[in-house]
Parts: structure tokens; sequence; C-alpha cells
């Protein structure tokens, strides 16, 4: 098949599962006696009351998607997106805490994420530990201590129900479009996985990585350290998901609420969104803003149509696992054989 | 020959695809009208009989002086936000739900609900909800809408918030924060705690806590107050291990520190945790299973369906009552910003009766989430049963006696403004001196 | 006589609109073995697959003992007698050869009771001996290939299906199979043997049937009626020349050498002493497994050395990566191995290129230029440069592979078995390749499993057999019978 008729076919499988999705949004919508079109036109035009969240969610669940799509063009699955997002938030609002401004925040917080995932790459590599565990546990270690940070050494004493916020000159600035203002997170995720796809679509170490990920054997006879482009690979996933993290605090929450609910859920959705894109980081994009659409308007029509939450997160579900169901076929065909 | 098998996988896909869609389509149909079918009826229906003595009464002739005051034909709408859990939550939310169904049957007034996704995305959903301006009253249940509130609500002077359960450092003229006297019901609570523990042989009480924070603060010094209180008059020596398990929301922990206590001799244990002593309720119910004589106390809702056998009593936070109110005030057009402070006295806290234990249980019955075998009416008279064996007519005479002395005045306790001062009414408490915990004067 | 089976007419368009056969006619008679020959691509599988069940013509019939038949899948071809061995086993793996044996049964039709009386009638006819309960995926090729040969007969099959048995054998594995078709046709079976290879044709067939491109272009001749020049051109068209080397003889340089060098992979191997000098092709020859793959990886650098020494153009025991920084290049022996199939023609074509040094930024236009230089210089033909690699045919993908290394302009060249499964077209066109290499003063090390290749293309002829080198021949005295020899281990 050539190239421009399997984009064509992919399309087509992408608009028919997405048509399947939204006539099942619909139905569930009319189980509940509220007008099944118009809750589904209000779920896709949630950017309308919320540009702000509807940005914000694009830009992280894209990140957090590249974060899971990358370690896959080297072979590996990695669960711990959520683990290195929590950790860069946490690094970034220490950082900005201590010493303000917006260099030593993100570097940080970066840093921490990369090195977090590095790690489970480099326990893969160097000790076989299967990394879809090592990054899970990797999460729960990274959830309990941002819990625990957040309640005490963090903790903003007048407001107990938080940390304290990020300093004004640690924020990043929104942008202004006509009367909406949104944050500049979105610019940031969306060059960065610009600079993403040109890095594995047009450089040798993209293609070397993709290699790795495809055929150990003539990677390692033509002189490729696969084991190394793993590892890195697992780092970058880090970087991306730890920047998530350190932006979305910057940028957009300033502040992590004693439960953790600013900082969670956004690595694990960005599985759904690299599946949804075909883990290529040009079609994660729109990707992230369907999904960030969806959640954002599920919970708009509870008010509206007196729908509950519930069904709206159904719905949203029921569109991901549909969108997924392809590439998911695939990685799991892959994990099978390894 | 490949494309042909190429063809044929996609097909199946395809083919696969249309299969889950039906399936999934027809489940959800089927699933969720019925859920709902269940839900709508149940609340309206429950809040008449779910009034409890202390909340305010009032005549179906209410409708139309409402609609006076207000001086318009237009619906009053109120929007609840949920906190991050959402309905079903059998707490907190679901209170708020009894609470607003009341004040939309007896005003008149249209009620809505919203989730919100994420605790990052409150600040954005109040604004743009209040930006709508569709709303009358926005009221926000528990602590984590404090911060988008005291940041929105300055925005948009024009209109009418309510936050239950936290209060903004300084108040705001359009925001009414609802903040309970924990202490209050905490100490009825330790009263009845201490004469159970006197009554299963031991001497220890205990408490499950969440975090260290404020409203943790005054439900500790409540507790301890209450427990000696009962001390001094039965001159018993009841003493109180409360341990802070750092987190709300997890029930392993809270099993954990509950299995703790209960091998350090402790045998009536209060939850003070949210989710986290739902862990607790299992420690005991397993303890109690292999011998150990052990209740559990619950609090915010009535948590006595959860295990009717062990947990025998619940301190109430009556989020109902404070949304209630704050509809009602929007309605008769006495919406004042600032703090309002329930307790005994104006009946935002109280102790399970068998009203309260019935309407949870009864929610709990429709989830599903009752123990097998059980009905609603089984849990109160099972709860009733247990609390005639373990508590003692002289326990509940201090319970009124002291209730009595809140209420009229007489009985007024301190807030500690931080840290140090919390620890040192903890500390002048252990050392018997109760006028510690006190207002002087 | 009375052919057992007979295509009619037969008429195959695939639903890309490809159209793999042309009305296409053939009869198989019981007792004969009825060759059908033709290039990769002339639709010879299509046919055999039609017979079996397994796909559907688009028109034409199929005629069975003279009267009409339908086959609705392969398992009512098995019942009514038909038996396919494809080219590579398709046996269950994990299970026991007598497990894959009675599954086989059981869509045949077999009573398990007779599974062994009749197993025992089966191998006295083929002389075939296959250890029942081992498990098929510890077993060789050859051994899986003659197990599905066994249990095709034992279940009473009348026509055999032979696609491109030899692919997998070693020559004397070939003899076994020549003499167990032999039984076969004497028990009165039907054979048809799909292959290209012209040797094989003579050796075996009675009949030819020569396909070209979905058609018939000479139906049952007699193989010993016609050269094999002339069944090459008629299955071809016109043929390349055969490559011819000018042997200026090598140069002084020596650009390989190997002392003392022990390695080992699956098994060990151990090279005394092992010289390639520029302009000279040095043949390595032996039946596959032993060692070769071993040497091939201790000389690139990617299968660990444990002792001795790899020199290759002036770099001591390299790595892979130095190893073609000093200028060697590797065409390795299982291209579908060696490419990633569902990456594109370009992308693999870089890779093999440029994954040990080249430019940082590998745009589109750059690939797209890279592919044009390539795909002209050595004729590949592809849909375009983003096309799957696994959508080229096996002689374009073989081509794409020597291409991405002779661009390099290597001074040393290792090729494993470089024309496997190739066509006589594209055989010819890659052995001159890398005849042309050695004119122009490469040094190249051949290894292969097919002695006329070797034969065709060294200077010497180095002989490999269990790990050990038992020999070196110089071209005149490399025949086919000595380096046999040495490949049985005789010294």
């Amino acid at each position: 098949m050539s190239l421009r008729s399997r984009i064509a076919s992919e399309t087509a499988i992408v608009l028919a599962t997405l048509a399947a999705g939204l006539a099942v949004g619909a139905a569930v919508a009319a189980g509940f006696h509220a007008p099944p079109l118009r809750v589904m036109a209000t779920m896709l035009t949630s950017w309308r009351s919320l540009p702000d969240v509807v940005a914000e969610y694009s830009a992280m669940l894209a990140l957090t998607g590249a974060a899971f799509a990358v370690p896959v063009y080297a072979g590996l699955f990695n669960i711990g997106a959520e683990g290195s997002f929590q950790l860069g938030a946490l690094v970034a609002l220490w950082a900005a805490l201590k010493w303000g401004g917006l260099a030593a925040p993100i570097a940080l917080g970066v840093a921490a994420g990369a090195l977090l995932s590095g790690l489970a790459g480099w326990l893969r590599v160097r000790l076989s530990v299967n990394e879809v565990l090592s990054t899970i546990m990797l999460n729960w270690i990274v959830y309990w201590l941002l819990l625990y940070l957040v309640a005490t050494k963090l903790e903003d004493p007048y407001n107990p129900q938080r940390t304290l916020e990020v300093p004004r000159s640690s924020r990043l600035p929104w942008i202004t479009i006509g009367s909406t203002q949104i944050p500049s997170t979105i610019v940031i995720a969306a060059a960065v996985l610009a600079v993403l796809w040109v890095f594995l679509r047009m450089t040798r170490w993209g293609l070397a990585l993709r290699f790795a990920g495809a055929n150990e054997w003539t990677s390692r006879t033509r002189g490729v350290n696969v084991g190394l482009y793993r590892v890195a690979s697992m780092a970058v996933a880090g970087l991306l998901a730890g920047l998530a993290g350190a932006i979305h605090i910057l940028g957009y929450s300033h502040a992590i609420d004693v439960i953790g609910g600013a900082v969670k859920g956004f690595g694990y959705n960005g599985i759904g969104v690299a599946l949804m894109g075909r883990n290529d980081p040009l079609a994660i994009i729109p990707a992230a803003v369907l999904f960030a659409t969806l959640l954002t308007g599920s919970s708009l029509v509870e008010p509206i149509y007196g729908v509950p939450k519930e069904a709206g997160d159904f719905i949203v579900g029921v569109i991901v696992v549909l969108l997924a169901v392809p590439e998911a076929f695939r990685l799991l065909s892959r994990l099978r054989r390894r | 020959m490949a494309r042909g098998r190429r063809g044929a996988s996609a097909a199946q896909v395809a083919a696969a695809i249309l299969v889950i869609v039906v399936i999934a389509g027809a489940a959800a149909w089927w699933a969720l009208g019925r859920s709902r079918s269940t839900a709508t009826t149940t609340p309206a229906a429950q809040s008449q009989a779910s009034t409890a003595s202390a909340t305010p009464t009032t005549s179906s002739a209410s409708t139309t002086s409402a609609q006076q005051a207000t001086g318009t034909n237009k619906k009053i709408k109120v929007l609840v936000l949920f906190d991050v859990g959402g309905k079903g939550d059998l707490s907190f939310n679901d209170m708020a739900i009894l609470g607003a169904e009341r004040a939309s049957k007896d005003f008149g007034v249209e009620v809505k609900y919203l989730t919100p996704q994420s605790t990052d995305v409150m600040e954005s959903l109040l604004r743009s909800v209040s930006k709508s301006g569709q709303y009358d009253l926005i009221i926000g249940i528990g602590f984590l809408w404090l911060d988008p509130m005291t940041k929105v609500a300055p925005e948009f002077p024009n209109q009418r918030y309510a936050i239950i359960d936290a209060a903004p450092q300084k108040p705001i003229k359009n925001l009414a924060a609802y903040v309970f006297r924990e202490q209050e019901v905490a100490a009825l609570v330790g009263i009845l705690a201490a004469d159970m523990a006197h009554n299963l042989g031991c001497n220890k009480v205990g408490a499950v806590a969440g975090m260290d924070i404020p409203p943790l603060w005054r439900f500790h010094i409540g507790y301890l107050y209450g427990v000696k209180y009962y001390d001094e008059y039965t001159h018993s020596n009841v003493t109180l291990v409360w341990t802070y398990t750092g987190t709300f929301t997890n029930p392993q922990v809270g099993k954990q520190t509950a299995e703790q206590m209960i091998k350090n001799g402790v045998c009536v244990l209060y939850g003070l945790a949210g989710l986290t002593h739902i862990g607790m309720f299992d420690a005991v119910k397993e303890a109690a299973q292999g011998g150990a004589k052990v209740v559990a106390i619950g609090e915010d809702a009535s948590q006595e369906w959860y295990d009717p056998y062990h947990i025998v009593l619940s301190g109430l936070k009556r989020v109902d009552v404070a949304v209630y109110d704050a509809i009602k005030s929007v309605v008769y057009g006495n919406f004042t910003g600032g703090i309002h402070v329930l307790g005994l006295k104006n009946g935002g806290l109280g102790l399970s009766n068998a009203e309260m234990i019935k309407y949870f249980a009864e929610l709990a019955a429709e989830q599903g989430k009752l123990p097998k075998g059980l009905t609603p009416d089984d849990v109160v008279n099972i709860v009733m049963k247990e609390r005639e064996k373990l508590i003692d007519q002289t326990a509940w005479n201090l319970v009124h006696q002291l209730e009595q002395e809140i209420i009229s005045g007489k009985v007024k306790f301190k807030t500690p403004a931080n840290h140090q001062e919390y620890q040192e009414i903890i500390h002048q408490l252990e050392e018997g001196n109760l006028q510690a915990a006190l207002e002087t004067g | 006589m009375e052919p057992v089976v007979e295509l009619r007419g037969i008429v195959k368009v695939y639903p890309d609109g490809v159209r793999a056969l042309d009305g296409v006619s053939l009869r198989l008679y019981p007792g004969r073995v009825h060759a059908v020959l033709g290039e990769n691509g002339a639709g010879k599988t299509t046919l055999m697959r039609i017979l079996y069940g397994e796909i559907k013509p688009t028109r034409g019939e199929l005629l069975l003992d003279g009267r009409p038949a339908r086959f609705r899948g392969t398992r009512d071809a098995i019942r009514r007698g038909i038996a396919m061995i494809y080219q590579h086993p398709r046996l269950v793996p994990t299970l026991t050869v007598w497990e894959n044996v009675l599954l086989y049964f059981a869509s045949a039709g077999v009573p398990e009771g007779e599974a062994e009386e009749r197993l025992e009638e089966a191998r006295r006819i083929t002389g075939f001996d296959v250890p029942l309960d081992a498990r098929v995926e510890d077993l060789p090729l050859g051994a899986r290939q003659r197990a599905e040969i066994l249990r095709s007969i034992a279940a009473g099959a009348r026509v055999l299906i032979l696609d491109e048995p030899t692919t997998n054998l070693t020559p004397q594995e070939f003899e076994g199979l020549a003499r167990a078709i032999e039984g076969a046709k004497r028990e009165g079976l039907a054979v048809a043997y799909i292959t290209h290879r012209l040797p094989e044709v003579k050796a075996i067939a009675d009949l030819v049937t020569v396909l070209r491109r979905g058609r018939v272009v000479a139906s049952e001749l007699d193989p010993r009626g016609a050269s094999e020049e002339e069944l090459a051109r008629l299955m071809v068209g016109e043929l390349p020349p055969r490559p011819s080397r000018s042997r200026g003889g090598p140069g002084d340089r020596v650009v390989l050498s190997i002392e003392g060098l022990r390695a080992r992979g699956r098994m060990e191997v151990f090279v005394e002493r092992l010289e390639v000098r520029e302009g000279e092709v040095l043949g390595l020859a032996g039946v596959e497994g032993n060692g070769q793959e071993e040497l091939v990886g201790a000389i690139v650098g990617y299968t660990p050395r444990l002792s001795g020494r790899v020199v290759v153009l002036g770099r001591v025991n390299p790595t892979p990566r130095e190893y073609y920084r000093a200028g060697a290049a590797y065409i390795p022996g299982d291209r579908s191995k060696a490419l990633v199939l569902h990456f594109s023609v370009a992308e693999n074509l870089a890779f093999l290129r440029y994954a040990h040094e080249g430019p940082a930024l590998l745009t589109f236009s750059r690939l797209a230029r890279l592919y044009r230089e390539v795909a002209g210089e050595y004729g590949i033909v592809a849909e375009s440069p983003w096309a799957p690699a696994g959508s080229l045919s096996g002689g374009n993908q073989q081509k794409l592979l020597a291409a991405s290394q002779l661009h390099m302009r290597p001074r040393f060249l290792l090729a494993v078995n470089p024309t496997r499964g190739l066509d006589v077209a594209t055989t010819r066109y890659v052995r001159g390749l890398i005849a042309r290499l050695a004119d122009e003063g490469a040094g190249v090390m051949l290894v292969s499993s097919d002695l006329d290749e070797i034969i065709e293309l060294s200077d010497r002829v180095a002989v490999i057999s269990r790990g050990r080198i038992t020999g070196i021949l110089p071209a005149g005295k490399a025949t086919p019978e000595r380096i046999g020899l040495l490949m049985g281990g005789a010294a």
C-alpha cells in the first residue's frame, strides 16, 4: 500500500470509530432523557466555556502522550509518565519557592522526570527488570512522596488544603486571544512535539532509535547501542512528562492540593492519547485536544442536562477506547512476541 | 497475497469494533437508564422522612413567600459544586444533595450540580459558571473550593457564593462560609466512646485521624474533652490514643493504623480520616470476628450501614443543614457574606439518630453497597440494640448535660489559632484541666 | 492417462486489482512429477493455493477425477486427498511431531487408531525417519519438512504439492527428498513440484509447465528434451549474462585477516588462520549451521570474540561501528531479519547505509535522493521510496540490502547467501555486482551454502565444518566433490 492510501485508510478508520463513539455517547445521553445531539455538541464544544482548561489539558496530555510514545519506538512500554509528571511538578514547585524565576524550576523539574524514567530504563537494560512493573512502582513512590511533602514541607500554613503557591516571578504568562485567555503551556507543548517529530522522523538518531525498537538484531549488527537507546528513550519520556509537570505548576495550577488532584491522572490518560494518536507526535496533538475537550465537556453536561458526570466520563471512555483499539492491538501483539 | 490478508484483518477489526459498539451501546442504555430511574426518585422521597429534629422546619407556604421575598417571578437557580468525589460518596456530596433537594422542595428553587474533572480546574470552572450569571447562588462543597472561591468571588461582586466547611482568611462580602465547631460533636462522641470502652472492659479509646490540619485539631480537642469529662464525672481512667495517618484517601493506611491500635489495647476507634478510616472499619470488623471486643465510630455522614454490628455511632457534620441554610438565606433575601458557624445549637452538628442511619443505609442500598442480607431497617435495629448493650443511661445523661451546657452557651470551645496553641490545649486537657479547652468568661 | 486433478482456465484477480493468474490450466497425473517452473511472482504459489482450497479463483474450474469439485477450504482439500507442503513448514512449533500428526489426521478424518500403522507405511514409502516425540521447534527445518511430507502421505494423500521444497535443504537432504518423491510416485501419487531452480527440474520432474507473469508459456514439456538455458529463457524471457570475473589475481594488501580466533554464539568456532586480499573473493562453503553465523558475527564484531585477532582493513578486533567506519560492509544472510519490513524502503536504505556514520539530518528530500541514486544504480523496483520494504518482492528486498552496502563503496565486503531465494535473473545480477566489486579491487568474503555460487565467484574456497576450517582450495581445484568431502568434515 502506498503512503497516501495508508494515510487515507487510517484516517477513514479514525473517522469511522470517532463517529461510532459519538453515536454511543448520544445513545447514553438519550438513556438519561437528555437531548442526545445537544449533549454531544456541548461536550465537543467545551472549549467555548472553558478555553483555558481545554488548552491546558491538551498541552499536558500531548506531552504525556509523547512520553508514552517515545519508548514504544525503542520497544518499551512506559507507564511511568504519571510519576515523572508528578515529580516534575513537585520539584518545579520546590525550586520556584526556593529560588523563584523560571529557569531553575523548569530545568530541575525536567531533570527530575528524566532521571526517574531513565532509572526504569536502566533497570530494564542492565538488570532486565520489566519496565512496566518498575514504572508503576516508581509512580506510587512518587505519589506518596508528593502527598507527604504537600501536607508537610510545602504546606501553606494559611491554606492547609494546598501547598504554598508558585511566586509571581515563576509563573508562565498567559496568552490573550480576543477576549479569552489561555495558558502558554499549549505553545510549549506544540513546539516540543514538533521538535520531537523532527527528531524521530528526520535525524539519524531518530532513525536508529526506531530501528533499535523494531529490530534489535539488525541494530546491533550496524553498531547501534540498543541498550543506550532504550535508556535514552525512557529518559526522553521522563523529560517530556517532567516538563509537563513543571509547566503545569508554573503555568496553570500554581499549587498542589492535599489530595494531589492538581497533578493526578495526566500520565495515565496520556497512554490513551498516544494510542489514539497512533504514537505519532503530530497525530498525538489532535488526539490530546479531543481527549481534553471531551474530558472537560463531560462535567459541563451535568448542570445543563442533569446527566451525571459519570455518564460523561463513560462517553469519553468509549470514544477513547474505540480510537485506541487498533493501536492497542498492534502494541499488545508486539508485547506478546517479546 | 500479503495484501489479501491485510484486507481481511482490517475487515475483522471493523467488525469487532461494530460488535463492541453495539454491545457497549446496549449495555450503557440499559445500565445507565436503570441507575437514573432509581437515583432520581429516592433523594426527594427521602428528604421528607429524614428531616431530623435539628433541621429548620418550614411550611409549604414558604414557596410563595420566598418568591415574594426576592421580588421576581423568576425561579431561583442554585448551583452545587461537588467535591472531586462527586455524587455517591455516601458522605459530604450526598449530604449536600440531601440539603439541596430539601430546599428545592421547600422553596421551589431549581438546583443544578457540577462535578469538577479535577482540583486544578476548579478555579476556571468557577469563573466560567460565575461569568454565565445564570445562578443566584453557587455553593462549593468542601475545603478544596476555598482557594478558587477566595480568588473568584471578588471578581464577581454581584454573584452570591457559599462554601461549606472552610472559611477564607478575610471575610468576603459575597461569600458565605459555613464552618463547624467540630469540638462540640467530638466531645459528645468522646463521652459515649469512653463509656463503651468502660463497658467493653478496656480503658483506651482511639482515633484514626487524617491530616494534621485545623479541623482535625478541633476534633482532637473535643474528643479529648469528652473523654476527660466522662472520667471526671464517673471517676474512671479512660485515656485517648490519637493518630494522624497523614492522608484522607488511603484505606490501606487506615487499616494498618487501626490494627496497630487494637493490638495496643484500644477498643473504641473513632474514624476522622475520610476514605482512610474505611480501612479502620475493616480492621475493627476483622478484629471483632477474631474475638476481640472492639467497636468503631463514624464521622461526617451516618456510616453505621457499613458494618452495623460494629459501627454503633457516628458524629454528624450536617453539610445538608449548611446547604439548606445557604439556599434559604438567598430565598428570604437575607444572604450575608462572612463566616457562619454551625454547631449543636443550630443543628449543624449532631449524633446519628435512627432517621439518619436509615437514610444513609437506603442510599447505600441503592448503590448496592449495603452488607448482604440486610435491609435499611435491619441496620437501624442492629445499631440500636448494640447501643443498648454498650452504652449506659449514665453516659447518655452526661451527653445531654453537656449538650445543654453547649447550647446554652455555658460551655464554649476555644478554637486554636495555630499549632502551638492546639498542642498546649491538648497538653492541659491530658493533665485533666478541662477548662483549658474553653473560652474563658 | 487420466489426470487426478485438472485446473482449467484459472483466473485470479486480487482485491487490489493485481492479476496473479490469467487463464492457467494444469493437469496432475498419478505417478508423475509435474514441475511448475517460474520466477518469483509468476503465480506458481497462487495456483497451488487455489488447488489446495486456500483461496478461491476469480474464474475457472477444478476437476477431481474428471468431475468438477469445489473446496470451501483447505480442510475440504485435505479430505479429498490433496496435501500441500509449504515453502516454510507450518507445524505447530510448541507441539511434538506426533501431536502435529494427530492434529492433521483429525482434519483429514483419519481415525486415531490407524495412526501408527499408517505412519509406518508412509515411512516405508518415503524412507523418512522423524523422531515423533521431539518438539517441532527443536527440529531443523529439513526435519520439519520431512515430518510434513510423512504425515501427508500417511493421511492418504493422492496429490502432493511441494512449494519450493529445497529452500531450506542442504544438498544431502535434497537427495533424501528425491528418494521420497520416487517412493511416492511408485505408490501412484500425483506430485506437483513448484520451483524456479532448473537443475532440480531436470533431476526430478517428468513433466514441466512454465509460468510467466500469470500465464502458461510452455505446457507439459519433457524436461529431458530441453536444456537449462532454454528453460531459463522460457521462464524469464531475456537473461542477463552470467557474471564473469576478470580474475586479475589478488593484490598484496590484506583486507581481512583472522588469527587464532575463537568465538561462541550458538556453537563455538575456532579459526586458526584466514586471509582475504584486495581484489579477491574468498568463498566460505559449508552446510548451514556449521559455525558460519558465529564466524561472520565475530568478524563484524557483534558476536563476542573469546580470543585471537580479527583485523579488518587495519582495525584490530573492531566493534561493529568501527568495522563499517573502517570501510567494510556486510550483507547479512537473512533479509527479513536485516530489514524492518514495515518501515519504508527509504528508511531501511538510510539506516543500513548511515547507521554507523552519516549526516545528522535525514530529511525526506535527502532520503528520496539517496533512494533515487541507489534505485537507479541497482535497478530496485518499488512503488515509491515511502512504500514499506515488505511490499517489495524478495528480489528487490535483496537488491535493497546489497545496494545499501555497495553504496558505501566498501574495500571489504562480507556477503552471506546473497542470492538465496532469488530468481535466475536477480541471482545473476547480484552475483555480477559482487564480481564487479572484486574486479574493482575490493576484497570479498562470500559465505554461501550454494556451491554453484561459491564456485562461480571465488578465487579461493574455504570449507567450514563443525566450527573448524577443514580446508582451503584454490579456484581450479574447488570441485563440488572436493568441497562436498570437506563439508562432511574429511580433511
